[in-house]
């Protein structure tokens, strides 16, 4: 999953020791998670957002989920008919 | 208190809550150690003064290192507990869900390696048969106590 947490970081003129100190996590993890290389849960994903004043959806790019809930939906609705 | 006891740190909770959590746990397993430590002392002492046993390197050795490591749980908690950045930045590493993710995975993958090494144990054994029930009775307990848990953490979670 790709966000947008480095260039919101950037954007408050903040390093990524900051932004680990505010969101009480490693610098580590914030490193991980601007690479794309781990995806936060929703607690952190929340507290992220809170933390720059947007929605989760306006920080994190969900590149289509699991399934695709159109096409599930269609066929959910033909089983039942 | 078993709860309380195996508890993990929670992610967001304060360092106070932390230092509570960390004083609780490390007063539990010194007074723990150092207990089992004396009673593996007076065993030995007992077995020796009733039996004529001299005590064993082990014996000796195991109570040696219980008694260390509570002094040792004791002393690390203390300097934690004495310092809050110091306390703030254990408590930042041991809430941080990227390394308990990582741990996870880490356990997770140990216990496969285990699992996997004591198969070719029991396949080995085979050879010698006088030892394949000691082999095949911790795997097959592994196996069942896998499907407890799951079991278990399916209805929990």
């Amino acid at each position: 999953m790709q966000n947008r947490i480095q260039e919101l970081r950037k954007s408050h003129k903040m390093t990524q020791a900051e932004l680990a100190d505010v969101l009480e996590v490693t610098r580590q993890t914030i490193i991980s998670l601007e690479k794309g290389k781990y995806n936060a849960s929703l607690f952190l994903a929340h507290d992220i957002a809170e933390f720059f004043g947007l929605s989760i959806e306006e920080v994190f790019i969900f590149e289509g989920g699991h399934i695709n809930v159109e096409e599930t939906i269609r066929e959910t609705k033909a089983r039942h008919e | 208190m078993l709860k309380k006891l195996f508890e993990r740190p929670k992610q967001g909770m304060s360092d106070e809550d932390y230092a509570n959590l960390m004083r609780y746990q490390s007063n539990f397993f010194t007074v723990f150690f150092i207990l089992l430590s004396c009673f593996l002392f007076a065993n030995s002492f007992l077995v020796y003064y009733f039996y004529g046993h001299k005590l064993g390197s082990f014996t000796s050795g195991l109570y040696s290192g219980l008694f260390g490591g509570a002094i040792g749980i004791k002393l690390t908690s203390m300097v934690y507990l004495s310092n809050p950045t110091t306390l703030h930045r254990k408590k930042i590493a041991a809430t941080d869900e990227r390394i308990q993710t990582a741990n996870q995975y880490a356990d997770a993958f140990l216990l496969k390696i285990i699992v996997v090494v004591a198969y070719l144990a029991f396949v080995l054994s085979i050879f010698f048969t006088q030892y394949i029930w000691y082999l095949l009775a911790p795997l097959a307990l592994i196996f069942i106590l896998q499907l407890l848990l799951r079991w278990f953490f399916k209805k929990i979670l």
